[in-house]
Protein backbone atom coordinates (compact mmCIF):
# COMPACT_ATOMS: atom_id res chain seq x y z
CA UNK A 1 0.00 0.00 0.00
CA UNK A 2 2.87 2.55 1.02
CA UNK A 3 4.50 1.26 -2.51
CA UNK A 4 1.14 2.44 -3.87
CA UNK A 5 0.82 5.71 -2.30
CA UNK A 6 4.54 6.46 -3.07
CA UNK A 7 4.44 5.62 -6.89
CA UNK A 8 1.54 7.93 -7.01
CA UNK A 9 2.31 10.74 -5.29
CA UNK A 10 5.44 10.51 -7.52
CA UNK A 11 3.75 10.25 -10.59
CA UNK A 12 1.06 13.70 -9.61
CA UNK A 13 4.26 15.69 -8.75
CA UNK A 14 5.50 14.50 -12.41
CA UNK A 15 2.57 15.65 -14.12
CA UNK A 16 2.92 18.82 -11.81
CA UNK A 17 6.29 18.98 -12.95
CA UNK A 18 5.19 19.04 -16.77
CA UNK A 19 2.35 21.28 -16.64
CA UNK A 20 4.82 24.22 -15.03
CA UNK A 21 8.04 23.61 -17.02
CA UNK A 22 8.83 26.80 -18.42
CA UNK A 23 9.09 26.48 -22.34
CA UNK A 24 13.02 27.20 -23.18
CA UNK A 25 13.84 29.54 -25.85
CA UNK A 26 15.61 28.40 -29.02
CA UNK A 27 17.78 30.82 -29.78
CA UNK A 28 18.83 29.53 -33.23
CA UNK A 29 15.36 29.67 -34.12
CA UNK A 30 14.56 32.77 -32.86
CA UNK A 31 15.24 36.19 -34.19
CA UNK A 32 13.93 39.96 -33.23
CA UNK A 33 13.83 42.35 -36.65
CA UNK A 34 13.50 45.51 -36.97
CA UNK A 35 12.45 47.68 -39.98
CA UNK A 36 13.04 51.74 -39.71
CA UNK A 37 13.32 54.59 -41.93
CA UNK A 38 16.83 55.95 -43.21
CA UNK A 39 15.52 60.06 -43.30
CA UNK A 40 12.45 58.98 -44.84
CA UNK A 41 14.53 57.96 -48.07
CA UNK A 42 14.31 54.28 -47.79
CA UNK A 43 14.35 51.22 -44.90
CA UNK A 44 16.90 49.72 -43.36
CA UNK A 45 16.37 46.43 -41.74
CA UNK A 46 17.81 44.96 -38.89
CA UNK A 47 18.17 41.78 -37.00
CA UNK A 48 19.13 40.38 -33.45
CA UNK A 49 19.80 37.11 -32.30
CA UNK A 50 20.88 34.59 -29.83
CA UNK A 51 17.89 35.42 -28.22
CA UNK A 52 17.03 33.74 -24.60
CA UNK A 53 13.96 33.36 -22.44
CA UNK A 54 11.17 31.14 -21.25
CA UNK A 55 8.03 30.98 -21.64
CA UNK A 56 5.48 29.76 -18.67
CA UNK A 57 2.48 28.55 -20.86
CA UNK A 58 -0.83 26.55 -19.86
CA UNK A 59 -2.82 25.76 -22.79
CA UNK A 60 -6.13 25.19 -20.46
CA UNK A 61 -5.64 28.81 -18.17
CA UNK A 62 -3.68 30.89 -21.35
CA UNK A 63 -3.94 34.52 -18.66
CA UNK A 64 -1.66 32.69 -16.57
CA UNK A 65 1.34 32.54 -19.29
CA UNK A 66 4.16 34.51 -18.99
CA UNK A 67 7.73 34.72 -20.25
CA UNK A 68 10.50 36.97 -20.21
CA UNK A 69 13.02 37.71 -23.56
CA UNK A 70 17.09 38.52 -23.60
CA UNK A 71 17.81 39.88 -26.57
CA UNK A 72 21.72 40.68 -26.88
CA UNK A 73 22.00 44.46 -28.44
CA UNK A 74 25.64 43.42 -29.51
CA UNK A 75 24.02 41.05 -31.70
CA UNK A 76 22.41 44.01 -33.94
CA UNK A 77 23.15 42.87 -37.37
CA UNK A 78 21.87 45.50 -40.30
CA UNK A 79 24.57 43.41 -43.08
CA UNK A 80 27.22 46.71 -43.12
CA UNK A 81 29.77 46.38 -40.55
CA UNK A 82 30.82 50.00 -39.39
CA UNK A 83 26.69 50.58 -39.61
CA UNK A 84 26.36 48.04 -36.89
CA UNK A 85 29.41 49.06 -34.67
CA UNK A 86 27.62 52.66 -34.71
CA UNK A 87 24.32 50.66 -33.92
CA UNK A 88 26.28 49.38 -30.83
CA UNK A 89 27.62 52.38 -29.45
CA UNK A 90 25.97 55.03 -27.26
CA UNK A 91 24.30 57.13 -30.04
CA UNK A 92 22.10 53.70 -30.46
CA UNK A 93 21.76 50.99 -28.52
CA UNK A 94 24.40 51.10 -25.93
CA UNK A 95 25.49 48.01 -26.06
CA UNK A 96 28.28 48.30 -23.36
CA UNK A 97 26.01 49.72 -21.09
CA UNK A 98 23.06 47.89 -21.78
CA UNK A 99 23.96 44.58 -23.05
CA UNK A 100 20.44 43.33 -23.28
CA UNK A 101 16.97 44.60 -24.23
CA UNK A 102 14.22 43.41 -21.94
CA UNK A 103 10.95 41.57 -22.75
CA UNK A 104 8.71 40.71 -19.95
CA UNK A 105 4.78 40.01 -20.31
CA UNK A 106 2.52 41.79 -17.99
CA UNK A 107 -0.99 39.99 -19.27
CA UNK A 108 -1.67 37.25 -21.69
CA UNK A 109 -5.33 37.33 -23.23
CA UNK A 110 -6.42 34.59 -25.07
CA UNK A 111 -7.97 35.60 -28.93
CA UNK A 112 -9.38 32.59 -30.74
CA UNK A 113 -5.80 30.70 -31.83
CA UNK A 114 -3.66 34.14 -31.08
CA UNK A 115 -2.14 35.65 -27.66
CA UNK A 116 -3.20 39.14 -27.27
CA UNK A 117 -0.17 40.60 -25.26
CA UNK A 118 0.72 43.77 -22.75
CA UNK A 119 4.33 43.43 -22.24
CA UNK A 120 7.44 45.97 -20.71
CA UNK A 121 10.05 46.35 -23.30
CA UNK A 122 13.11 47.61 -20.82
CA UNK A 123 15.57 49.58 -23.28
CA UNK A 124 18.20 51.65 -22.66
CA UNK A 125 17.14 51.97 -18.75
CA UNK A 126 13.40 52.93 -19.90
CA UNK A 127 11.07 50.42 -19.34
CA UNK A 128 7.65 51.64 -21.54
CA UNK A 129 4.57 48.82 -22.24
CA UNK A 130 3.50 47.27 -25.40
CA UNK A 131 0.67 46.01 -26.66
CA UNK A 132 0.65 42.70 -29.40
CA UNK A 133 -0.43 40.29 -31.05
CA UNK A 134 1.19 37.10 -30.64
CA UNK A 135 0.67 34.54 -33.55
CA UNK A 136 0.77 30.79 -31.99
CA UNK A 137 1.55 29.18 -35.52
CA UNK A 138 2.42 26.05 -34.11
CA UNK A 139 3.14 23.55 -31.46
CA UNK A 140 3.87 19.85 -31.82
CA UNK A 141 6.53 17.07 -30.89
CA UNK A 142 10.02 18.26 -31.87
CA UNK A 143 10.89 16.93 -35.08
CA UNK A 144 14.61 16.12 -34.17
CA UNK A 145 16.22 12.93 -34.19
CA UNK A 146 15.82 11.27 -30.76
CA UNK A 147 14.21 14.31 -29.27
CA UNK A 148 11.48 13.60 -26.55
CA UNK A 149 10.81 17.60 -26.45
CA UNK A 150 7.79 19.79 -27.27
CA UNK A 151 8.06 21.95 -29.99
CA UNK A 152 5.91 25.70 -30.03
CA UNK A 153 6.64 28.58 -32.19
CA UNK A 154 5.25 31.64 -33.30
CA UNK A 155 5.61 35.77 -34.08
CA UNK A 156 4.85 38.65 -32.95
CA UNK A 157 4.64 42.24 -34.89
CA UNK A 158 4.32 45.41 -33.12
CA UNK A 159 6.02 49.06 -33.49
CA UNK A 160 7.57 51.26 -30.86
CA UNK A 161 9.07 54.98 -31.19
CA UNK A 162 12.81 54.28 -29.65
CA UNK A 163 12.88 58.19 -28.76
CA UNK A 164 10.55 57.30 -26.08
CA UNK A 165 13.27 54.76 -24.98
CA UNK A 166 15.53 57.53 -24.55
CA UNK A 167 17.57 56.79 -27.94
CA UNK A 168 17.01 60.60 -29.48
CA UNK A 169 19.91 60.69 -31.76
CA UNK A 170 18.99 61.67 -35.04
CA UNK A 171 15.40 62.14 -33.67
CA UNK A 172 14.92 65.86 -33.96
CA UNK A 173 11.04 65.67 -33.30
CA UNK A 174 9.53 62.72 -31.93
CA UNK A 175 7.54 61.14 -34.70
CA UNK A 176 10.01 62.05 -37.81
CA UNK A 177 11.09 59.30 -40.27
CA UNK A 178 13.44 56.96 -38.23
CA UNK A 179 11.75 57.29 -34.61
CA UNK A 180 9.71 54.37 -35.33
CA UNK A 181 10.67 51.19 -35.50
CA UNK A 182 8.53 48.02 -36.66
CA UNK A 183 9.53 45.14 -34.69
CA UNK A 184 8.99 41.64 -35.80
CA UNK A 185 9.34 39.09 -32.81
CA UNK A 186 9.66 35.09 -34.02
CA UNK A 187 10.61 32.53 -32.03
CA UNK A 188 10.48 29.01 -30.93
CA UNK A 189 10.41 27.19 -28.05
CA UNK A 190 11.45 23.77 -26.66
CA UNK A 191 9.83 21.84 -23.19
CA UNK B 1 18.90 74.68 -43.87
CA UNK B 2 19.77 70.91 -43.59
CA UNK B 3 19.06 69.65 -40.14
CA UNK B 4 22.65 68.69 -39.16
CA UNK B 5 23.69 72.39 -39.93
CA UNK B 6 20.21 73.19 -38.03
CA UNK B 7 21.27 71.15 -35.19
CA UNK B 8 24.23 72.45 -34.72
CA UNK B 9 23.65 76.40 -34.83
CA UNK B 10 21.18 75.64 -32.38
CA UNK B 11 23.45 73.49 -30.06
CA UNK B 12 26.38 75.20 -30.45
CA UNK B 13 26.59 78.38 -32.03
CA UNK B 14 23.46 80.00 -29.72
CA UNK B 15 24.62 78.56 -26.22
CA UNK B 16 28.46 80.07 -27.86
CA UNK B 17 27.01 83.44 -28.59
CA UNK B 18 25.20 83.70 -25.53
CA UNK B 19 27.95 82.68 -23.14
CA UNK B 20 30.10 85.20 -24.58
CA UNK B 21 28.09 87.86 -23.86
CA UNK B 22 27.27 86.67 -20.17
CA UNK B 23 31.07 86.21 -19.93
CA UNK B 24 31.81 90.20 -21.09
CA UNK B 25 29.06 91.28 -19.08
CA UNK B 26 30.52 89.30 -15.95
CA UNK B 27 34.16 89.96 -16.41
CA UNK B 28 33.81 93.56 -14.48
CA UNK B 29 33.29 92.06 -11.83
CA UNK B 30 35.75 91.06 -8.63
CA UNK B 31 37.59 88.33 -8.43
CA UNK B 32 36.98 85.74 -6.71
CA UNK B 33 32.99 86.11 -7.89
CA UNK B 34 34.09 86.54 -11.43
CA UNK B 35 35.46 83.29 -11.60
CA UNK B 36 33.10 81.77 -10.53
CA UNK B 37 30.21 82.94 -12.34
CA UNK B 38 32.07 82.55 -15.22
CA UNK B 39 32.68 78.99 -14.57
CA UNK B 40 29.32 78.55 -13.85
CA UNK B 41 28.31 80.35 -17.18
CA UNK B 42 30.69 78.16 -19.13
CA UNK B 43 28.79 75.24 -16.90
CA UNK B 44 25.56 76.62 -17.78
CA UNK B 45 26.27 76.44 -21.66
CA UNK B 46 27.69 73.44 -21.84
CA UNK B 47 24.33 72.49 -20.25
CA UNK B 48 22.41 74.00 -22.82
CA UNK B 49 24.28 73.06 -26.10
CA UNK B 50 24.40 69.46 -24.92
CA UNK B 51 20.31 69.78 -23.79
CA UNK B 52 19.56 71.52 -27.39
CA UNK B 53 21.49 68.61 -28.95
CA UNK B 54 19.96 65.43 -27.41
CA UNK B 55 16.42 66.79 -26.39
CA UNK B 56 17.54 64.96 -23.04
CA UNK B 57 17.89 65.56 -19.52
CA UNK B 58 17.89 62.69 -16.90
CA UNK B 59 18.55 62.95 -13.17
CA UNK B 60 19.94 60.55 -11.71
CA UNK B 61 22.04 59.96 -14.60
CA UNK B 62 21.17 56.72 -17.49
CA UNK B 63 23.53 57.75 -20.15
CA UNK B 64 27.01 59.08 -20.10
CA UNK B 65 25.63 62.05 -21.82
CA UNK B 66 23.48 62.49 -18.62
CA UNK B 67 26.35 62.46 -16.66
CA UNK B 68 28.38 65.22 -18.71
CA UNK B 69 25.60 67.58 -17.18
CA UNK B 70 26.97 66.51 -14.18
CA UNK B 71 30.64 66.81 -14.67
CA UNK B 72 30.23 70.28 -16.17
CA UNK B 73 28.47 71.50 -13.07
CA UNK B 74 30.91 69.59 -10.34
CA UNK B 75 33.85 71.59 -12.30
CA UNK B 76 32.13 74.84 -12.27
CA UNK B 77 31.59 73.91 -8.35
CA UNK B 78 35.82 73.05 -8.38
CA UNK B 79 36.33 76.95 -9.05
CA UNK B 80 33.89 77.94 -6.12
CA UNK B 81 35.52 75.72 -3.49
CA UNK B 82 39.32 75.50 -4.64
CA UNK B 83 40.81 76.94 -2.03
CA UNK B 84 44.10 79.65 -3.09
CA UNK B 85 46.44 77.83 -0.92
CA UNK B 86 48.92 75.30 -3.58
CA UNK B 87 48.70 71.77 -1.71
CA UNK B 88 45.24 71.74 -0.86
CA UNK B 89 44.20 73.16 -4.01
CA UNK B 90 46.24 69.91 -5.95
CA UNK B 91 44.53 67.50 -3.81
CA UNK B 92 40.94 68.89 -4.41
CA UNK B 93 41.72 68.91 -8.00
CA UNK B 94 42.42 65.14 -7.77
CA UNK B 95 39.59 64.72 -5.70
CA UNK B 96 37.57 66.33 -8.59
CA UNK B 97 39.42 63.89 -11.75
CA UNK B 98 38.07 61.21 -9.36
CA UNK B 99 34.69 62.41 -8.83
CA UNK B 100 33.89 63.21 -12.93
CA UNK B 101 35.58 60.15 -13.52
CA UNK B 102 33.98 58.31 -11.68
CA UNK B 103 30.41 59.90 -12.72
CA UNK B 104 30.88 59.03 -16.17
CA UNK B 105 32.02 55.39 -15.12
CA UNK B 106 29.68 54.57 -12.65
CA UNK B 107 27.36 52.94 -15.43
CA UNK B 108 30.08 50.56 -16.42
CA UNK B 109 30.83 49.37 -12.77
CA UNK B 110 29.97 46.22 -13.24
CA UNK B 111 32.24 45.68 -16.20
CA UNK B 112 35.45 47.75 -14.70
CA UNK B 113 36.99 45.35 -12.64
CA UNK B 114 39.70 44.17 -15.00
CA UNK B 115 43.24 44.45 -15.31
CA UNK B 116 43.49 46.61 -18.41
CA UNK B 117 40.74 48.65 -17.41
CA UNK B 118 42.20 49.34 -14.07
CA UNK B 119 45.03 50.27 -15.96
CA UNK B 120 43.44 52.64 -18.30
CA UNK B 121 41.12 54.63 -15.29
CA UNK B 122 44.76 54.70 -13.84
CA UNK B 123 46.27 56.03 -17.24
CA UNK B 124 43.52 58.66 -17.42
CA UNK B 125 43.99 60.05 -14.08
CA UNK B 126 47.25 60.48 -14.35
CA UNK B 127 46.42 61.94 -17.98
CA UNK B 128 43.69 64.09 -16.47
CA UNK B 129 45.71 65.29 -13.03
CA UNK B 130 48.95 65.70 -15.48
CA UNK B 131 46.97 67.95 -18.02
CA UNK B 132 45.15 70.16 -15.60
CA UNK B 133 48.68 70.39 -13.54
CA UNK B 134 50.12 71.76 -17.22
CA UNK B 135 47.44 74.03 -17.45
CA UNK B 136 47.55 75.71 -14.06
CA UNK B 137 51.44 76.19 -14.69
CA UNK B 138 51.06 77.44 -17.60
CA UNK B 139 48.73 79.92 -16.68
CA UNK B 140 51.18 81.81 -14.91
CA UNK B 141 53.49 82.11 -18.07
CA UNK B 142 51.46 81.73 -21.19
CA UNK B 143 49.05 84.49 -22.65
CA UNK B 144 45.42 83.96 -21.97
CA UNK B 145 44.52 83.65 -25.61
CA UNK B 146 47.25 80.74 -26.12
CA UNK B 147 46.34 79.32 -23.01
CA UNK B 148 42.76 78.84 -24.24
CA UNK B 149 43.34 78.52 -28.10
CA UNK B 150 46.17 75.73 -27.86
CA UNK B 151 43.72 73.09 -25.77
CA UNK B 152 40.86 73.79 -27.97
CA UNK B 153 42.84 72.02 -30.75
CA UNK B 154 42.70 68.70 -28.51
CA UNK B 155 38.86 69.68 -27.96
CA UNK B 156 38.36 70.03 -31.29
CA UNK B 157 40.19 67.06 -32.45
CA UNK B 158 38.51 64.99 -29.72
CA UNK B 159 35.38 66.04 -31.47
CA UNK B 160 37.16 64.80 -34.42
CA UNK B 161 37.96 61.49 -33.72
CA UNK B 162 34.72 60.43 -32.05
CA UNK B 163 33.15 61.12 -34.96
CA UNK B 164 35.62 59.16 -37.18
CA UNK B 165 35.70 56.25 -34.39
CA UNK B 166 31.33 56.28 -34.84
CA UNK B 167 30.03 58.42 -32.20
CA UNK B 168 28.32 61.22 -33.58
CA UNK B 169 26.65 62.30 -30.58
CA UNK B 170 29.68 63.12 -28.14
CA UNK B 171 31.59 64.55 -31.13
CA UNK B 172 28.67 66.66 -30.97
CA UNK B 173 28.67 67.43 -27.34
CA UNK B 174 32.20 67.82 -27.58
CA UNK B 175 31.63 70.32 -30.47
CA UNK B 176 29.49 71.68 -28.00
CA UNK B 177 32.09 72.02 -25.55
CA UNK B 178 34.47 73.86 -28.39
CA UNK B 179 32.02 76.20 -28.59
CA UNK B 180 31.66 77.18 -25.26
CA UNK B 181 35.54 77.46 -25.21
CA UNK B 182 35.18 79.83 -28.35
CA UNK B 183 33.49 82.64 -26.29
CA UNK B 184 35.66 82.23 -23.54
CA UNK B 185 38.82 82.92 -26.52
CA UNK B 186 36.43 85.67 -27.87
CA UNK B 187 36.31 87.28 -24.61
CA UNK B 188 39.86 86.82 -24.20
CA UNK B 189 40.73 87.87 -27.62
CA UNK B 190 39.22 91.22 -27.73
CA UNK B 191 39.55 92.07 -23.85
CA UNK B 192 41.68 90.00 -21.93
CA UNK B 193 41.28 91.59 -18.42
CA UNK B 194 37.49 90.62 -18.94
CA UNK B 195 38.31 86.55 -18.84
CA UNK B 196 39.35 84.74 -15.37
CA UNK B 197 42.08 82.08 -16.29
CA UNK B 198 40.72 79.99 -13.06
CA UNK B 199 37.54 80.08 -14.82
CA UNK B 200 38.30 78.45 -18.32
CA UNK B 201 41.21 76.04 -16.69
CA UNK B 202 39.13 73.05 -15.47
CA UNK B 203 37.34 73.15 -19.01
CA UNK B 204 40.00 73.48 -20.78
CA UNK B 205 41.81 70.53 -19.29
CA UNK B 206 39.84 67.84 -17.26
CA UNK B 207 36.66 68.17 -19.70
CA UNK B 208 38.38 67.40 -22.73
CA UNK B 209 40.25 64.23 -21.06
CA UNK B 210 36.23 62.72 -19.43
CA UNK B 211 35.46 63.22 -23.75
CA UNK B 212 38.56 60.82 -24.34
CA UNK B 213 37.60 58.75 -21.08
CA UNK B 214 34.06 58.37 -22.82
CA UNK B 215 36.11 57.43 -26.38
CA UNK B 216 37.89 54.76 -24.15
CA UNK B 217 35.31 52.72 -22.70
CA UNK B 218 31.99 53.18 -24.17
CA UNK B 219 33.53 53.30 -27.67
CA UNK B 220 36.77 51.00 -27.29
CA UNK B 221 38.90 53.87 -29.33
CA UNK B 222 42.39 52.76 -28.76
CA UNK B 223 43.66 54.91 -25.79
CA UNK B 224 46.90 55.76 -27.36
CA UNK B 225 45.11 57.56 -29.93
CA UNK B 226 43.80 59.84 -27.53
CA UNK B 227 47.44 60.31 -25.54
CA UNK B 228 48.57 61.35 -29.55
CA UNK B 229 45.59 64.19 -29.17
CA UNK B 230 46.95 65.57 -26.03
CA UNK B 231 50.21 66.91 -28.01
CA UNK B 232 48.82 70.70 -28.18
CA UNK B 233 49.08 70.01 -24.05
CA UNK B 234 52.68 69.17 -24.51
CA UNK B 235 53.19 72.09 -26.77
CA UNK B 236 52.46 74.41 -23.69
CA UNK B 237 54.26 72.57 -21.64
CA UNK B 238 57.23 72.98 -23.51
CA UNK B 239 56.75 76.34 -24.97
CA UNK B 240 59.48 77.83 -22.43
CA UNK B 241 62.17 76.17 -24.80
CA UNK B 242 60.42 77.68 -28.07
CA UNK B 243 61.50 80.98 -29.77
CA UNK B 244 57.63 82.70 -29.61
CA UNK B 245 57.18 86.21 -30.98
CA UNK B 246 56.35 88.31 -27.97
CA UNK B 247 52.76 89.95 -29.29
CA UNK B 248 50.18 87.42 -27.18
CA UNK B 249 47.93 87.26 -30.67
CA UNK B 250 51.21 86.03 -32.83
CA UNK B 251 52.02 83.83 -29.93
CA UNK B 252 48.83 82.30 -30.01
CA UNK B 253 48.60 81.41 -33.78
CA UNK B 254 52.28 79.64 -33.47
CA UNK B 255 51.53 77.84 -30.91
CA UNK B 256 48.06 76.38 -32.35
CA UNK B 257 49.89 76.12 -35.48
CA UNK B 258 52.18 73.80 -33.67
CA UNK B 259 49.83 72.13 -32.19
CA UNK B 260 47.10 71.49 -34.89
CA UNK B 261 49.90 70.53 -37.93
CA UNK B 262 50.73 67.07 -35.93
CA UNK B 263 47.21 66.45 -34.59
CA UNK B 264 45.97 67.10 -38.18
CA UNK B 265 48.61 64.26 -39.51
CA UNK B 266 47.59 61.85 -36.82
CA UNK B 267 43.60 62.35 -37.67
CA UNK B 268 44.21 61.84 -41.48
CA UNK B 269 45.92 58.47 -40.76
CA UNK B 270 43.21 57.79 -38.83
CA UNK B 271 40.53 58.66 -41.31
CA UNK B 272 42.30 56.51 -43.83
CA UNK B 273 42.55 53.46 -41.30
CA UNK B 274 38.84 53.80 -40.15
CA UNK B 275 36.95 55.82 -43.07
CA UNK B 276 34.08 57.78 -42.77
CA UNK B 277 31.22 57.40 -40.66
CA UNK B 278 28.40 55.44 -42.26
Amino acid sequence: MKRLLLAATLLLSGAAYAQNTPWVIDSAHASVVFKVSHMGFSNIYGMFSGIEGTIVWDEKKPEATSFELKIPTASVNTGVAKRDDHLRNTDFFNAKQFPHILVKSKSVKKNGANLDVVADVTMLGVTKPVNFTFHVMKTGKDFAPGSNKMRTGGEATFKIKRSDFGMKYMVTKPGEPGDELEVIVNLEALK
Amino acid sequence: MSPQVLLALKSIVLPAALATVALFLVGGLKDPLRSRLQALILALGYVLGAYLLLNRFEFPPILPADSMYLAALLLALFVVIAPKDVRSRYGIRAVFVLLTGGVLLWHLRATLNTTPNMRNMLAFFCLGLGVWSILERSARQVSLPSLIAVPMVACAATAALLMFTGSSSFSQMAGVLCGQLGAALVVAGVKPARMSSTAVLPFLSIFVILFMLIGHFYQDVNPWWFIYLCWPFAVLWIRTWLPLPKNPYAEAIVLVILSALPVGYFLSTVVKQTGLPV
